[in-house]
């Protein structure tokens, strides 16, 4: 899996290619809107993760000119702008999602992943953990074949703990996703613990959601 | 605002009435005092024209008694009171009316008033009224000699006339004055409408939309100046407004970028299981702090484009189940505090609005409800109809808001409680933006409260727009 970051700040450029390194991607970046065209033009990237705001040649251009040079790698922007208005015009201008700055690694990693996962057609929608099997297109759980119902919350909270797979989650983080940025985070994040406490009663004894202390939580990586 | 325009209405009033009415007065006085003066100039001229008519003759005939000639010449004199004397002031000739008593000569061209007994029939208490004559006094000459014809009649006619005259007139006063009142309460209502109006329109503007402005009119009268000054004035102060809005917006932005690396690089550092427990707890306390921060950039960033750009995305939906749909959330908030939830929610209330900015709103307000409630309390939404408007109220068991505060909850970064405002974890934006969306929707909103019982928010929306 090959991504290409496109920011023109190198403090996010390093953090987001930590992050995504952490996670066994290869990491390529760019600082401006010329060097990303040149790189985007000459290699096969899995991902680009795009700022709209670049120097030279800014985000939004940038997209409709590789979406016209008939490039269809999938894009998510960043951007520090969030207003429904620009999100419609990045959406309508090719990009596959949209993430408003400032946002957590969790988060983007959960996006990552879904984008991955949804553009590529030989991949099953499965998601697996142990005998614990995640179906992303119909919403459904089953452990060891068996179906577990689940609310709305509860699914969207371990599906967001497997798309981090190996690292750890924070309630915040976690609240942030489930509820959206409408709801007071703060407040939210005290009721995720409660919701975690139901989802392992349901998943049983073997619900790989390990605890960390004061942080949140955390589904590990198989050896 | 209202009783000070009536006040002006009332002092205009006054005033025009006042000066009305001195001049009216002043108008009058002199139409009675000369139409008095004239009646008595016309009886002095008829008591003259009649004494000259009969004694015409009497220039010709110069011998005989005098007294005889007068006697017959002024045959009149059952109802005048005449007293005839020579040169040398010998009393020549009397009437029958003038044997009671004398008048003294007064000097001047004029006749003058004289009050005198007349042999009468008395009255019911067996006195003689005083009888109120105009007596004039004529020169005449009979051959050599002159006479003095001092000649009086009763006035009482006259003295109606006069008293009809004055009733009439204060009649027309008295008509005059309501008449005055009356016109000067439209005419005062007529002068003040355009300034009335432009009253009307300040105020809109100023609560709700500064950039709307004062139409002009076409006459470039002072109202047209006022209206223009108005307008400028507005125009300056949608500047600062807008200026002022854009700084806030402009470093809240520019606060994302450097947010953004230190989340991103302390998310890392968190990530990592290999560090010491202590120092793991020092950067979760300085994670909370920026998320803190971060949040409150994002409202920031959120009601300066609830403020700037006043762009609404129209869809029709249901407030009810917009309404139910927050609740749903909050589920597991007020469980986890005991806190009851009672819903008047009758299904229905198509509204066309913002859907996701109007669920914001409710967000908010169901989580100050929370917030500032005790556990065990309770919170009573409801959404009803009320001419035109959908009404939503959250009522809440909280401590309530003290009275002073009320005027202030609904600013920016406003807290009652300073000291406690870190337990509750709010930003201080939440009310403001409620404020903001809800005047986005050309709705209200407004805050009552009981402090140390309940809390009441309701807003209202119009439902036809």
């Amino acid at each position: 899996m090959k991504i290409l970051i496109v920011d023109d700040e190198p403090e996010i450029i390093h953090q987001l290619k930590n992050a995504l390194e952490c996670q066994l991607y290869m990491v390529d970046t760019a600082l401006d809107g010329e060097e990303a065209l040149d790189k985007i033009f000459d290699n096969a990237y899995d991902l680009i993760l795009l700022d709209i705001m670049l120097p030279k040649v800014d985000g939004l251009t940038l997209l409709s000119e590789i979406r016209k040079g008939n490039i269809t790698t999938p894009v998510l922007m960043l951007t520090a702008r969030d207003s429904v208005e620009d999100k419609i015009k990045g959406l309508d201008s090719g990009a596959d999602d949209y993430l408003a700055k400032p946002f957590s690694i969790a988060e983007l990693m959960a996006r990552t992943r879904s984008i991955l996962r949804r553009i590529s057609e030989n991949r099953a929608t499965l998601l697996t953990v142990g005998d614990i099997a995640l179906d992303t297109v119909s919403r459904k759980i089953t452990v060891k074949e068996t179906p577990v119902d689940m609310t709305l919350k509860e699914f969207s909270i371990f599906e967001f703990l497997i798309y981090n797979k190996g690292r750890v989650v924070s309630r915040f983080d976690l609240a942030e996703h489930v509820w959206g940025n409408d709801f007071d985070p703060f407040s939210m994040s005290n009721f995720i613990d409660v919701h975690i406490k139901n989802i392992r009663k349901k998943l049983g004894d073997d619900n790989h959601i390990r605890t960390v202390r004061g942080i949140g939580f955390i589904i590990d990586r198989e050896q | 605002m209202r009783s000070r325009q009536l006040k002006i209405r009332h002092k205009i009033i006054l005033w025009i009435t006042s000066v009305g009415l001195i001049v009216t007065m002043f108008f009058a006085g002199y139409t009675l005092h000369e139409s008095i003066e004239l009646s008595y100039e016309i009886m002095d001229e008829d008591l003259k024209s009649d004494v000259q008519e009969d004694l015409k003759s009497l220039e010709m005939e110069p011998h005989g008694r005098i007294a005889e000639v007068f006697d017959t010449l002024l045959d009149f004199d059952e109802s005048h009171w005449i007293k005839v004397f020579d040169d040398q002031m010998n009393l020549v000739y009397s009437s029958t009316l003038s044997g009671t008593a004398d008048i003294p000569f007064e000097e001047g061209d004029s006749g003058y008033n004289y009050q005198i007994q007349l042999p009468r029939p008395a009255g019911d208490d067996g006195r003689q009224p005083l009888t109120v004559v105009r007596v004039n006094v004529f020169d005449i000459q009979i051959g050599d000699r002159s006479y003095k014809i001092q000649i009086a009649k009763d006035i009482k006619r006259l003295e109606k006339e006069v008293d009809e005259l004055v009733s009439i007139v204060v009649v027309g006063f008295l008509l005059a004055s309501v008449l005055l009142i009356v016109l000067s309460y439209f005419l005062t209502g007529k002068i003040l409408e355009p300034i009335i109006n432009i009253n009307r329109l300040t105020g809109e503007i100023s609560a709700t939309r500064l950039n709307r402005r004062i139409p002009l009119g076409k006459s470039k009268d002072e109202i047209y100046i006022l209206s223009q000054s108005l307008n400028s004035m507005f125009d300056r102060l949608q500047q600062a407004f807008d200026m002022q809005k854009q700084f806030t917006a402009d470093a809240a932005h520019e606060l994302k970028t450097p947010i953004t690396m230190l989340h991103l690089f302390m998310d890392q550092s968190l990530a990592r299981q290999d560090l010491p427990q202590d120092y793991i707890r020092q950067l979760l306390s300085q994670m909370d702090i920026l998320r803190r921060m971060r949040r409150m950039v994002k409202q920031l960033l959120d009601l300066s484009a609830l403020d700037l750009k006043e762009h609404l995305q129209l869809e029709v939906f249901e407030l009810s189940s917009m309404l139910h749909q927050v609740l749903e959330d909050f589920d597991i908030v007020f469980s986890s505090r005991n806190i009851s939830l009672e819903t008047g929610i009758p299904p229905g209330y198509p509204y066309r609005g913002d859907r996701d900015k109007l669920s914001r709103m409710f967000i908010n307000l169901i989580d100050n409800a929370v917030k500032y409630n005790q556990d065990g309390g309770k919170i009573v939404v409801k959404l009803a109809e009320k001419n035109g408007w959908a009404c939503i109220s959250v009522w809440n068991s909280g401590p309530g808001i003290p009275d002073e505060d009320l005027p202030h909850v609904f600013d920016t970064f406003f807290r009652v409680d300073k000291s406690r405002s870190k337990t509750y974890g709010g930003s201080g934006l939440g009310l403001a933006i409620v404020k903001s969306i809800v005047q986005l929707h050309r709705g209200t909103v407004s805050m009552e409260s009981q402090a140390g019982h309940w809390c009441l928010v309701t807003v209202h929306l119009p439902l036809n727009q």
